[in-house]
């Protein structure tokens, strides 16, 4: 988390965005949940 | 379990910001034992003008939660004047900094593991960024080599 010029900002690595580079199809899905736990996450700190 | 080992290797893999591509990675084994190796890599990194900001005990992390596990870190380094004046810039680099390296215990042995900073490029296609990862990369290959090298 950052505040810059007064604004907070919340980021992070995608995990969805890292897997096509890791060429596993195993791994693609480990992806795409940890994607949507990250997601959940910072959706209920924004609340 | 064996999913909730794998969910845990993945966010790993993830934490360091990395691909698992055998030509993303950076990995050295090492023929010194844990605590000398761990001892060469933060002053290889230190004498390159970076500062070892953190070392996350994985290990015992993974201890706490039931899991077996020998020595086990991560050390995050960089620059601190460098990565204010880049992230005021590029902010939406925060996540993949400050760079990092696993280091971990394979028998006798130890393990050094990190993605190509080089990797970001494919992210940040800016010139200026570019020449900052070749840098980075470089730095790490020396960092890599030096531990490799000591007996």
């Amino acid at each position: 988390m950052v505040e810059q010029n007064g604004k907070v900002k919340m980021m992070t690595v995608n995990p969805k965005r890292l897997s096509k580079i890791f060429n596993n199809a195993e791994l693609n899905t480990l992806c795409d949940e940890m994607t949507k736990r990250y997601l959940a996450i910072m959706d209920e700190a924004a609340i | 379990m064996k999913k909730t080992v794998q969910f845990l290797l993945a966010a790993l893999l993830l934490c360091l910001g990395s691909a698992a591509c055998a030509d993303q990675l950076l990995m050295i084994r090492s023929d010194l034992p844990f605590p000398e190796a761990m001892m060469v890599l933060q002053n290889a990194i230190t004498t390159r003008g970076y500062k070892v900001t953190h070392v996350q005990n994985v290990d015992i992390g993974l201890t706490k939660t039931g899991y077996k596990t020998d020595n086990y870190k991560v050390v995050f380094y960089g620059k601190a004047e460098e990565v204010a004046q880049l992230t005021a810039r590029h902010s939406d680099l925060i996540p993949y900094l400050p760079l990092n390296i696993a280091i971990f215990a394979e028998r006798d042995n130890t393990i050094l593991v990190t993605s190509r900073p080089g990797v970001l490029a494919d992210f940040f296609p800016d010139t200026e960024l570019k020449n900052l990862f070749t840098r980075w990369e470089n730095d790490l290959t020396e960092i890599f080599n030096e531990v490799q090298d000591t007996r």
